[in-house]
C-alpha cells in the first residue's frame, strides 16, 4: 500500500501544465511577433484555465489551424479525455470522460448551445470557421453553466475586435475524403473603443470514402458502390457579425450568427437495410432521406468594470429548427399521405437566456478575508414546436433558474482555495401525444383496449418539477514554479430531458423502441477531480485521474419485452442506475533539441452500471496519441500515430469493439508577402487506408467502417 | 498533508477496484439466430393452410428468453401510399431459458388477403439478460402454389 502511494504520489508530482500558449508553443508555426505575443500575454481563457480547480484545457491557434480534422469536434478530439461521436464524415458531437448528448455543455461566449443533443443522429450546429480559442472543461461544470452540463463544457470564444488591426483574413481548404471544398472570408475592424467582425463561410462535400465494398448489416450484405458512402454528402453556411463597443468602464458586445447545414442520410440505413434501396452514381447530390438545421443565435453582454469590481449581464436568443426529410412512409394504414411535403420529423427549438454576474475584489492582507466573492443569477426558458408527419419528439416548454455564488480566497498566488453553492429550480412541462393511427393499427392487430392506449399514446402528458443544489469546493496549490496540482470535488446534477421523461415509440434514427418514464429522478453525481501539472524547462506534463459517483444516471436500457409495434425489437427503457465511473489522461509535452518535439496524449476510462453489472453504452475505450514534430522557421512538419484499444466492456445488446493504429502527418508553411501572411496546410489522417470501427460512431450500429485515407489542403491568407 | 493523501489514493483505489473487480459478471453476450429456413428470395404461398416453414437455431451463452417473427411489405419503405396493414408480428416464448434452441415451426399461416409481392422476413431474438440480436430476409409471397421444401413435415 505504501509502495502504491508513493508510486502514485510520483506519477501525480510528476505532472504539468499544459494549459494554452505554453504548451502551444512547442508545435507553433506562426511568426515570430505571435509567437511573442502568446507567451508573453495570456488569453483570458488562460487566466481562468489556470486559476481553475478543474482540470481545464485551452486549445488556441495552433492545435485549430495545424490540426483541423474535418469537423471541430474531430479536431478537439485530439485532447485527453475528450471523443467526437460521428455522424459520418461531416457530423460530430462531443463526449467528454465518456459523457456525451446533453451532458456536454458547447458553450459561445457564456451561454449554453441548445438544439437537439439528446439524438444520436444529431450533429452540432456550431460553424468551425468561427471558432477563435476553446477551453474545455472535464467535469461537472455547474455552477458556471447551470445543471446539465455533467459531464463537462465546451467553451467557444468569439475573435478579439478591440485594438485589432483592420483586416481580412480568406480561408480555402479540400479534403479528398469526401471531395469536400470549403471557404471562409472575415474582415474585422478595431480601434480602441470600436471594433466589429463580420464572417462568412461555405462548405460542400460529397459522400465520404470508406475502404470496404461491402458491409454486412442485419446479416444483409450491401454493396458499398464505388467505395462511397450512398447520399452521405452534404453543404454548410454560416454567417457571423461580432461587434464590441467599449466607453469608459463598460463594454458592450453583440453576436448574431446564423449556421445552416444539410447533410444526407445513408440510404441503406434508413429503415430495414435492402438491396432494393439503388445507389446513384452522384456522389454530390443531398437526396432524401437527409436532415436540415438552421441555428439562429442573437447574443448581447454588457459588462462594467469598476475599480475592485466587474458586472456582467448577458442576454442570448437561440432558434434551432430542424427538419429531418424523409420520403412519406408509414406502416399504420389509416395515415393520410401529406399532400406537399416529405418532412417527416420538425423540431423547432427556441431558447432564452438571461445571465448576470458580479465579482468584487477585496485586495485585504488579513489571510482569513476572501479575495473575491462571486455572485450571479441565470434563467433559462425553452420552447419545443414539433411538426411533420411521423412523431419522435414531444413538444415542451421548460425553465430553468438559479443562483449562485462563489468565494475564492488565495495566497500570494501559491495556494487558491475557491468553494462555490448553487440552487436551481426547473420546471418542464410536455404535452401529451396520442397517435390514433397507430391506435387503428394496434386494434386491427387484436390488442386489447388496455396495450392500445398504452402504446398508441407515443407522448405522456408530463409536468415535473427539480430542485437542487450542486455545489463545489476545489483547490489549487503551486510549491514551487514547476509544480501544480489541484483537486476538486463537485456535485452534479442534470434534468431529465423531454426524451427521457415521455417518449414512446421507435426511434427512427436508432430503428429502437425508446420509452420514457415520467417518474425518473433528477441524474445525480459527486465527482472528485485531481491534476498534477509539472513544468520542468523541456518537458511539460500533465496527469489527471478521476473518479466519479452517480447514485442516479440516466440511461436506455434494453428489457427483454417486446414491443408492439411494426419494425420494432425489444423495448428499450429510460432507467436511473447507480453508476461509478473513474479514469486518469496524460499530456506531454516534450522538447527535444533540433527543432523536435514529442507530444503524448493518452486517456483510460471505466464505467460500470452497478445496477446491472455491466459497463455503460458509448464507452470510450483507451486511446493513445503520439506525435513527432519538426519546426524551423516558418515551416512545421509532424508524423502521428493513434493508437485506441478494443472495447470490450460493453452494455447488454452493443457490439464490442476492435482495436486499431491509425497513422497521419502534415507540413505547413506559413510566411509573409509584404502585408500578406500567408499559410499553406497539407496534413492526411488515416494514412494506411486502415479498415476500423469507432465505438462511438453513430453508424457502428450498422457495421460501417470509419473514414478512409484523407488528404486536407488548406490554404489561408490575411491581409492586414 | 500526508494523511489527506492516503485518503485521496484509498478513494481512488476503492474506486479502481469496484471497478475492475467485480468484472464480467454481468452477460452482455448476444443471442445468435441462425436461420435455416426461409433463405433470401424465398417464395412463399399465401393461405398456405400448413403454414409457413420456419427453421432456426438459436444459441445463448447464458440462456435465451422468447423470440419474435415479424414479415411487413418491402414496398411499405418506398414512396407510396401506405400499404394496408399486411403485417405479422408473433412472439414464440417457447425457448425461454434453453441455452440451445431449435426451432421447426409452421404456426405462421399468410393470411389469405395478403397481397402478392416483397416482404421482409425477420426474427428478432433476446436472451433472458436483455441482449437482442435479429436478422432479416427478403422473402416473395406469392399466391402461386408453392412446393414445401420442408420433406419431414409433421
Amino acid at each position: 500500500m505504501r509502495l502504491l502511494c508513493k508510486v502514485i504520489a510520483l506519477l501525480i508530482v510528476c505532472c504539468c501544465q499544459n494549459t494554452g500558449g505554453d504548451a502551444q508553443t512547442v508545435v507553433d508555426t506562426t511568426t515570430a511577433v505571435e509567437i511573442a505575443e502568446v507567451t508573453v500575454s495570456r488569453t483570458a481563457m488562460e487566466i481562468k484555465a489556470a486559476a481553475s480547480p478543474m482540470t481545464s484545457i485551452v486549445i488556441g491557434d495552433s492545435l485549430l489551424s495545424h490540426h483541423s480534422g474535418m469537423t471541430l469536434m474531430h479536431t478537439l478530439s485530439q485532447v485527453a479525455g475528450v471523443r467526437s461521436m460521428d455522424i459520418g464524415a461531416g457530423l460530430s458531437k462531443p463526449m467528454i470522460r465518456g459523457q456525451g448528448f446533453a451532458r456536454v455543455a458547447v458553450a459561445i461566449d457564456g451561454i449554453r448551445q441548445e438544439g437537439q443533443q439528446w439524438g444520436a443522429d444529431h450533429g452540432l450546429e456550431i460553424d468551425a470557421n468561427g471558432v477563435d480559442e476553446v477551453r474545455i472543461v472535464k467535469g461537472p461544470s455547474a455552477i458556471a453553466y447551470g445543471p446539465d452540463a455533467i459531464g463537462g463544457v465546451i467553451e467557444i470564444s468569439s475573435p478579439r475586435v478591440l485594438n485589432q488591426r483592420t483586416g481580412v483574413e480568406g480561408s480555402v481548404r479540400t479534403a479528398t475524403l469526401n471531395g469536400s471544398v470549403d471557404g471562409a472570408l472575415s474582415v474585422s475592424s478595431g480601434d480602441r473603443r470600436r471594433g466589429i467582425s463580420v464572417r462568412l463561410s461555405g462548405r460542400r462535400y460529397g459522400d465520404y470514402r470508406v475502404p470496404a465494398d461491402t458491409v454486412v448489416y442485419m446479416s444483409v450484405n450491401l454493396p458499398i458502390e464505388h467505395r462511397r458512402m450512398d447520399n452521405t454528402a452534404g453543404e454548410e453556411m454560416g454567417t457571423s457579425v461580432y461587434a464590441t463597443y467599449k466607453k469608459e468602464a463598460w463594454t458592450g458586445t453583440v453576436l448574431v450568427t446564423d449556421v445552416y447545414s444539410k447533410s444526407g442520410f445513408w440510404t441503406a440505413a434508413h429503415g430495414i437495410p435492402t438491396l432494393s434501396k439503388q445507389t446513384d452514381n452522384d456522389h454530390r447530390d443531398i437526396g432524401l432521406p437527409y436532415q436540415a438545421v438552421n441555428h439562429l443565435r442573437i447574443q448581447t453582454s454588457q459588462k462594467w468594470v469598476g475599480e475592485s469590481s466587474v458586472a456582467r449581464l448577458t442576454a442570448a436568443f437561440q432558434s434551432n429548427h430542424r427538419r429531418e426529410m424523409s420520403a412519406f412512409h408509414t406502416h399504420y394504414p389509416s395515415i393520410e399521405m401529406p399532400s406537399s411535403s416529405d418532412t417527416e420529423i420538425e423540431l423547432r427549438l427556441n431558447t432564452f437566456d438571461m445571465k448576470a454576474e458580479v465579482s468584487t475584489y477585496t485586495e485585504g492582507t488579513v489571510m482569513w478575508l476572501p479575495t473575491t466573492l462571486k455572485a450571479g443569477f441565470s434563467a433559462t426558458i425553452s420552447h419545443n414546436a414539433i411538426g411533420g408527419y411521423s412523431f419522435l419528439m414531444p413538444s415542451f416548454r421548460r425553465g430553468e433558474a438559479g443562483i449562485f455564488g462563489e468565494v475564492e480566497w488565495s495566497q500570494t498566488g501559491r495556494l487558491r482555495f475557491v468553494a462555490a453553492a448553487r440552487l436551481d429550480v426547473g420546471r418542464v412541462n410536455i404535452d401529451g401525444h396520442y397517435d390514433k393511427n397507430v391506435g387503428a393499427y394496434l386494434e386491427s392487430k387484436g390488442y386489447d383496449e388496455e396495450t392500445v392506449r398504452a402504446e398508441a399514446q407515443t407522448s405522456k402528458t408530463v409536468g415535473r418539477e427539480f430542485q437542487s443544489v450542486s455545489f463545489s469546493v476545489g483547490v489549487v496549490a503551486e510549491p514551487s514554479h514547476t509544480l501544480k496540482l489541484r483537486a476538486n470535488i463537485g456535485r452534479a446534477f442534470r434534468m431529465p430531458g423531454a426524451n427521457e421523461l415521455a417518449i414512446n415509440g421507435v426511434h427512427h434514427g436508432a430503428f429502437r423502441h425508446e420509452k420514457g418514464d415520467a417518474s425518473l429522478p433528477t441524474e445525480r453525481g459527486l465527482q472528485l477531480d485531481l491534476s498534477g501539472e509539472i513544468n520542468v524547462g523541456r518537458v511539460q506534463m500533465t496527469l489527471s485521474p478521476f473518479v466519479g459517483y452517480y447514485p442516479s444516471y440516466i440511461y436506455l436500457q434494453p428489457t427483454s419485452r417486446w414491443s408492439h409495434l411494426p419494425e420494432a425489437g425489444q423495448i428499450w427503457q429510460y432507467t436511473a442506475s447507480k453508476v461509478v465511473m473513474g479514469g486518469a489522461e496524460i499530456d506531454a509535452d516534450i522538447d527535444l533539441p533540433a527543432g523536435l518535439g514529442l507530444h503524448i496524449v493518452g486517456d483510460k476510462l471505466i464505467n460500470r452500471n452497478l445496477d446491472s453489472k455491466s459497463a455503460l453504452a458509448y464507452s470510450p475505450p483507451e486511446d493513445l496519441r503520439c506525435r513527432l514534430s519538426y519546426v524551423r522557421g516558418g515551416f512545421h512538419s509532424f508524423v502521428e500515430v493513434n493508437a485506441v484499444g478494443r472495447q470490450t466492456r460493453v452494455a447488454p445488446s452493443e457490439d464490442k469493439t476492435d482495436g486499431y493504429v491509425l497513422g497521419g502527418g502534415g507540413v505547413a508553411y506559413s510566411g509573409t508577402l509584404g502585408r500578406v501572411g500567408y499559410d499553406i496546410e497539407l496534413t492526411s489522417t488515416n494514412l494506411t487506408d486502415k479498415k476500423y470501427y469507432n465505438h462511438l460512431s453513430f453508424y457502428r450500429r450498422l457495421e460501417v467502417p470509419e473514414a478512409g485515407r484523407n488528404i486536407i489542403m488548406t490554404l489561408k491568407v490575411k491581409i492586414q | 498533508m500526508k494523511k489527506y493523501f492516503n485518503i485521496i489514493i484509498l478513494f481512488f483505489s476503492l474506486t479502481a477496484m469496484t471497478l475492475v473487480a467485480c468484472d464480467d459478471d454481468s452477460d452482455t453476450e448476444k443471442p445468435i439466430i441462425s436461420l435455416i429456413e426461409p433463405c433470401d428470395g424465398d417464395r412463399v404461398q399465401i393461405g398456405n393452410p400448413h403454414g409457413m416453414h420456419i427453421e432456426m437455431d438459436l444459441t445463448d451463452n447464458e440462456a435465451l428468453g422468447s423470440y419474435k417473427i415479424d414479415i411487413h411489405s418491402a414496398a411499405g419503405h418506398t414512396h407510396n401510399k401506405a400499404a394496408e396493414s399486411h403485417t405479422i408480428e408473433r412472439v414464440f416464448d417457447d425457448i425461454a431459458g434453453k441455452r440451445n434452441a431449435h426451432v421447426h415451426q409452421h404456426d405462421i399461416v399468410i393470411p389469405e388477403d395478403f397481397p402478392e409481392g416483397e416482404y421482409h422476413f425477420m426474427v428478432y431474438c433476446v436472451d433472458a439478460a436483455g441482449n437482442e440480436s435479429y436478422v432479416v430476409r427478403t422473402i416473395e409471397l406469392t399466391l402461386d402454389e408453392v412446393e414445401d421444401e420442408d420433406e419431414d413435415e409433421d
